[in-house]
């Protein structure tokens, strides 16, 4: 179910690139501000020190696999990279570039996760360093101390690992959140002693942190945090999301809820604060205004319906409520600390397109 | 244009210009043979080498090995077995018979150690381990068929071992290298069928240069079995005794070109795919 999500996830953003796509969120439109799929992997992140490994692992098995399935519905023959391993270094870095760059530079930049390009590769041992610039896992974070795009690190290792047929691996050998220019990537092969040593340091980091309350504030004012702007497209929410559920979808699901929960009350005072509005009305506009959702509220304090209209991590036709455990552990904490009852979720459920949850008071 | 369309193509369009030979007068199909034969082993022998810059080590060095085959058995076509060699009368008018086998037979092994080098490289790039049970199976055949479409179209002249010529020895070696070849060769294409039932990556285009080298060895040899097991399948005295084999020849050269083209070209047709479908000017199929 997972994979599919991904697969569907991917497959949208190849066709938004060849104008296949038509718009799936009518009223909200196809974009989220990228304050979202952040906020939600780095929450991950500082919840368990498994989750960089995990979804690196993920995101890296599902982008070798879709790599190979848009290649092959462009029309690249299977043995396009046929005996990489024996290439002149011009010949292997000059075909490479153009393919990453028509292909996967182009959806990744369509969809505003950033610029993608091949820099520098060397044969023997095999190296590829790669640039991502604008990226959208990073933006907006200056204060921490280890590189933390591992989505990406997985991603981009997959991606190469899918075109040239052979395993690789990859680390961040700099980061936009700990002060670099852009966020570089080494990638090599599994076996090369050199990348190994660079991947284990680089996927156990002592301590990932960022305040994503003050990180938060900015994407509330619109002020812009990278180049090409603060919004993304929504399959890359989902792309990240499913990602973290893919080992284990039912225990991240628990994991992701409480992740979700943790974080809903470390924003509950800054959404106050900034809507100036009493209640669950900022809960509303939060989420409006950074492309999550349209909700409608029902009842009251005793038992809160939610009516989740366009919500951006189920919009395909493959649905899944695992998908949407750190939304409604985050709306648990919300309305919590929003309605000064503890509130904790009775009903989830997909009621066609729209995502139905119901709150009540605990105990 | 994509490698698979260029292949579906040209490969039944060069059985043309190797058909043309059976429809040919004598004087002229000698002619047609000796030129169009050498002339498709050089031009294979170019593509070789232009192929051989898209690689380096082994990979390289197996298609200069080729490229250099080609070329020797271009030159010793031309020089000494064509129907109108150039060198031969020249050699028959200064030189004793057994001083020319001598250099035709250096000649031949010079080629055939070209192609040893060439297959040894191959094999050095082609993991052969990763042979299923069938490709085994499929490669023990292979052994005892080729030796036997190799010796038993000679054996009634071998009966007696002990008192062999030189020149029968020569001959019976040359047969039992180019078994030999065939024996190396035929894993290569195993390995593609066996990885293509695998939705894994093996060059379709570099199979289809090692089935033209196998088909130019091999069929002669098996159009020579099935005259000697059905001598009635022709009549006594036929000229297509000479030009089927000729046929199967050309063929093979061509077959070799078109995969040396195909091989060279087909990053650049895949990439030219690509480029059009993303830019909207090929439809995608989605």
């Amino acid at each position: 179910m997972i994979d599919n999500i991904i697969d569907q996830a991917w497959a949208s953003m190849l066709a938004s690139v060849l104008k296949k796509r038509g718009v799936s969120r009518v009223e909200i439109g196809d974009e989220i501000d990228l304050y979202i799929p952040q906020s939600r992997l780095l929450s991950l992140v500082e919840s368990d020190p498994a989750i960089p490994g995990l979804l690196y692992s993920s995101a890296q098995e599902s982008a070798r696999r879709n790599a190979g399935i848009i290649v092959n519905k462009l029309g690249m023959p299977p043995d396009y990279f046929w005996k990489f391993e024996y290439w002149p270094k011009a010949r292997a870095f000059t075909t490479l570039e153009k393919i990453v760059n028509r292909v996967f530079a182009s959806i990744m930049s369509h969809a505003k996760e950033g610029n993608l390009k091949v820099t520098e590769l060397n044969i023997e041992p095999l190296r590829i360093n790669v640039t991502f610039d604008e990226c959208v896992e990073c933006a907006g974070i200056t204060d921490s101390e280890y590189a933390l795009c591992y989505y990406h690190a997985g991603t981009l290792s997959g991606i190469l690992s899918g075109l040239i047929d052979r395993d690789l691996d990859g680390f961040e050998t700099s980061c936009h959140a700990c002060g670099g220019a852009s966020c570089d990537f080494n990638i090599g092969d599994k076996t090369d002693k050199f990348i190994q040593a660079g991947y284990e340091t680089y996927i156990n980091p002592p301590a990932v942190g960022a305040d994503l309350a003050s990180r938060l504030e900015k994407s509330l004012n619109n002020i812009p945090v990278r180049a090409i702007g603060n919004m993304v497209d929504i399959n890359y929410l989902q792309l990240a999301m499913a990602n973290t559920l893919l080992s284990d979808p039912e225990n991240a699901a628990i994991n992701s809820f409480e992740a979700g929960s943790q974080l809903g009350r470390r924003l509950a005072p800054v959404l106050a604060d900034f809507y100036g509005r009493e209640g669950l009305q900022s809960v509303g506009d939060y989420y409006f205004q950074l492309g999550v959702f349209g909700v409608e509220m029902k009842g009251d304090k005793s038992r809160l319906k939610l009516v989740i209209k366009e919500c951006a991590v189920s919009t395909g036709a493959v649905k899944a409520l695992e998908m949407t455990s750190f939304l409604t552990g985050e709306l648990q904490s919300l309305t919590s600390e929003l309605t000064g009852t503890e509130m904790v979720l009775e009903e989830s459920r997909f009621d066609g397109d729209n995502l139905l949850l119901a709150y009540v008071p605990a105990g | 244009m994509t490698h698979v369309r260029f292949l579906k193509i040209a490969l039944p369009v060069i059985a043309v210009p190797a058909l043309v030979i059976l429809f040919l007068p004598e004087r002229a199909m000698k002619v047609y043979v000796d030129v169009v034969g050498p002339l498709a082993l050089v031009g294979c022998s170019f593509l070789a080498i232009w192929v051989s810059f898209n690689y380096r080590k082994q990979l390289k060095a197996a298609f200069v090995f080729l490229s250099v085959f080609l070329l020797i058995y271009a030159l010793a076509i031309v020089l000494f077995l064509a129907f109108y060699p150039v060198l031969l009368p020249q050699l028959e008018a200064r030189l004793e018979d057994p001083t020319i086998f001598s250099i035709v037979q250096s000649f031949q092994f010079v080629n055939y150690a070209m192609l040893l080098f060439f297959c040894i490289n191959l094999l050095k790039v082609i993991d052969v381990t990763k042979l299923n049970r069938n490709g085994w199976i499929t490669l023990g055949l292979t052994i005892i068929i080729t030796l036997l479409v190799a010796i038993y179209p000679e054996l009634d002249q071998y009966k007696n071992f002990t008192g062999l010529e030189r020149s029968e020895i020569f001959i019976l070696t040359m047969r039992l290298l180019d078994a030999a070849l065939i024996i190396v060769l035929v894993p290569v294409i195993w390995m593609y069928v066996q990885h293509l039932k695998s939705r894994q990556r093996q060059s379709l285009t570099f199979t289809v240069i090692i089935f033209g080298i196998v088909w130019a060895t091999l069929f002669d040899y098996l159009f020579q079995l099935v005259t000697t097991l059905f001598p009635r399948l022709l009549p006594e005295g036929s000229l297509l005794y000479t030009t089927i084999p000729e046929v199967l020849f050309i063929y093979g050269y061509l077959i070799i070109a078109v995969g040396l083209y195909t091989h060279r070209k087909q990053s650049e047709w895949g990439f030219n795919t690509i480029d059009r479908i993303m830019s909207g000017e090929l439809a995608w199929a989605g």
